[in-house]
């Protein structure tokens, strides 16, 4: 069995709930080895039904999960080159781009309880960054510095996409942080996107795991734990292509670093 | 098209040499040829000819046996898919002419169709009971399992359904033209793991984790539950189970009791599907519990009418009920209706909010 957390970081659930949950007696911390956001995966058995258990790292800090954010920034522009510099030679004129560029922000819940919960988010934002590609691309939180609250403050492009890392939509990603951010005054009566919020164009994504691209990120855990799963990624990256995107590389799913 | 196909026939002679044996179907090749039974009698020497006409003689129980044990499918899918047409109570000939008109099956809240298509296939049709009388020409169609998803996240009024197996299931849809994978997969959409658990409790496998396992294995935010049981007694895992797990409130038949040896005082329902461990609402709700129920009880002293104290009962009993959206503004007889408790409120609450004006704190 290949069990895969659908959850963003590593922390209390994934090291100890899940574990307890599914007995799996022999589980400690050190199995998965992991240095906060490296956890791939580990065999143990569940004594209790017999079964050997492949518990995998939860999906939010897989590689591929970079490659979702992008796409969820795609997604909310209706964009498929959101970002792309205007100098590349197959880019075109889009509606979220003009000159002062797009930053990309990656918003995450963080905790001051566990470190893991703000690596996690960092960790992709690097990873984005290094692609350069958004002329911008910070870490941002609900609970602990640097703030969600004041993303303007964060960035000079123009336009700004906040993709929040969060695997559903809920309290903090359709009420809490629309409001904090200044999207709107009340949750209730909804949000523009984009919304004008100090003179920049916020473009407000919703929870990260809504996204269709979402089940590549859940393939390639089981399967790196050594699941059999046929053909199903190159199915699902089919699936979710944007429409408009380049077929074949698409949005650099699972290509590159 | 014949009732019952080449391939069927062409897998009968080839099962034959190891044995069938299906639901009155008996084919077996001896020495002198193959032996072909039913309940209605048995022909016997019979070479692979005469085996074959035979078998076309009997299409039910040729394409119930390749129904039954041709199609590959997990245990657990065929245990509920024979039961959901009887197949373990009623012989095929008395089945097969039911299946015609369409057996019914009942899980939950869902009623579930079940015909007879070409040679043998069943074909399962999914609703919600409510709906079972209406023409499917007035309810929304679908035919991927998948989109059961859709259907169970909202009640009929727009509010999200926290737990699935509440009987809040809505209304207005079916799903039709399924074999039996997608019938078992929309089933587990509408009600997860309901019919895993059936099944192992009909094997006497279900593992049961009772109140007080479950409470101790608790950590975090939860862990503060076990605090409420102290040794006294289970009165009020029997409160939390009246309170949560009735059938009103949950279609799971509840399995669970307070531990190994005490058994809760409350009925576990009827349902189909057992309940095999206090749930993750069940959980929330009790650390709520475990912390009002800290409180020590004291005495107040307030003045209400007769009248007064009945509509304190009827308020809460229909707040409980989930029937306040119920009683409509013309209602002023009933006790929970909104000018009822307005009045009631204006006379007997002071400027803070305070019943009797009398202060819990003091």
């Amino acid at each position: 069995m290949y069990v895969v957390p659908l959850f963003i970081s590593e922390g209390y659930f994934t090291e100890q709930v899940i574990p307890r949950e599914l007995r799996l007696d022999d589980w400690d911390e050190e199995a998965w080895d992991s240095d906060g956001t490296s956890a791939t995966h580990a065999t143990l058995e569940a004594t209790d039904v017999g079964k050997t258990v492949h518990y995998c790292g939860p999906v939010g800090t897989h590689d591929a999960m970079s490659d979702v954010i992008v796409r969820r920034a795609e997604t909310v522009t209706g964009d498929p080159e959101v970002g792309e510099r205007l100098d590349s030679p197959d880019s075109r004129a889009s509606r979220a781009e003009s000159d002062g560029g797009v930053g990309l922000a990656v918003v995450g819940h963080g905790t001051e309880r566990n470190e893991n919960s703000a690596k996690a988010i960092e960790y992709h934002a690097d990873r984005i960054a290094e692609r350069d590609r958004f002329e911008e691309v910070r870490a941002l939180f609900m609970d602990e510095d640097p703030e969600v609250d004041d993303v303007t403050d964060f960035f000079d492009s123009d336009d700004i996409v906040v993709v929040p890392l969060f695997v559903a939509d809920g309290y903090h990603t359709q009420e809490d942080i629309p409001e904090d951010m200044g999207l709107t005054d009340d949750y209730r009566t909804g949000w523009e996107t984009p919304a004008e919020v100090d003179g920049h164009d916020v473009w407000y994504a919703g929870a990260v795991g809504t996204e269709a691209l979402m089940a590549e990120v859940i393939l390639e855990r089981a399967a790196e734990a050594g699941a059999d799963v046929g053909n199903a990624v190159e199915t699902v990256r089919r699936r979710t292509r944007v429409a408009g995107a380049d077929t074949g590389t698409g949005a650099g799913a699972g290509t590159g670093d | 098209m014949t009732d019952v196909n080449d391939r069927q026939v062409d897998a009968l002679v080839a099962a034959a040499g190891g044995g069938v044996d299906c639901d009155g179907l008996r084919v077996r090749r001896g020495e002198d040829g193959y032996r072909f039974e039913t309940p209605d009698g048995a022909e016997t020497g019979l070479d692979e000819p005469a085996l074959r006409s035979v078998a076309a003689e009997n299409p039910w129980f040729v394409s119930n046996w390749y129904y039954w044990r041709e199609i590959d499918r997990p245990e657990v899918e065929t245990a509920f898919l024979r039961w959901l047409e009887g197949a373990d109570d009623r012989s095929v000939p008395d089945r097969y002419e039911a299946l015609a008109d369409g057996v019914e099956a009942s899980w939950g809240e869902l009623a579930i169709e079940v015909t007879l298509g070409g040679d043998g296939r069943r074909t399962y049709a999914v609703r919600h009971e409510a709906d079972a009388d209406r023409p499917v020409g007035e309810l929304e169609v679908y035919a991927d399992p998948l989109s059961a998803r859709e259907l169970v996240t909202y009640d009929d009024r727009g509010r999200y359904r926290p737990l699935k197996t509440a009987p809040t299931l809505q209304t207005g849809w079916a799903l039709v033209d399924l074999d039996g994978r997608s019938l078992v997969r929309a089933v587990d959409v509408v009600y997860p793991a309901t019919v895993t658990n059936w099944h192992l409790e009909r094997q006497g496998e279900l593992d049961v984790s009772h109140w007080r396992e479950t409470m101790e294995r608790q950590t975090g935010i939860y862990g503060v539950i076990r605090t409420w049981d102290r040794g006294e007694g289970y009165e009020h895992v029997n409160w939390v189970a009246e309170a949560c797990c009735d059938d009103s409130q949950c279609l799971k038949r509840r399995e669970w009791e307070y531990d190994d040896d005490t058994d809760l005082d409350v009925d576990g329902g009827d349902g189909a599907f057992p309940c095999r461990e206090p749930c993750s609402l069940v959980v929330a709700a009790a650390r709520q519990w475990t912390k009002l129920e800290g409180e020590q009880p004291r005495t107040y002293e307030f003045e209400l009418t007769p009248s007064e104290k009945e509509q304190v009962e009827a308020i809460i009993d229909t707040v409980a009920d989930g029937e306040a959206g119920d009683i409509r503004e013309a209602d002023v007889y009933e006790g929970a209706n909104r000018y009822r408790a307005r009045f009631l409120r204006a006379k007997r609450f002071d400027e803070d909010g305070r019943l009797g004006g009398v202060s819990t704190d003091d």
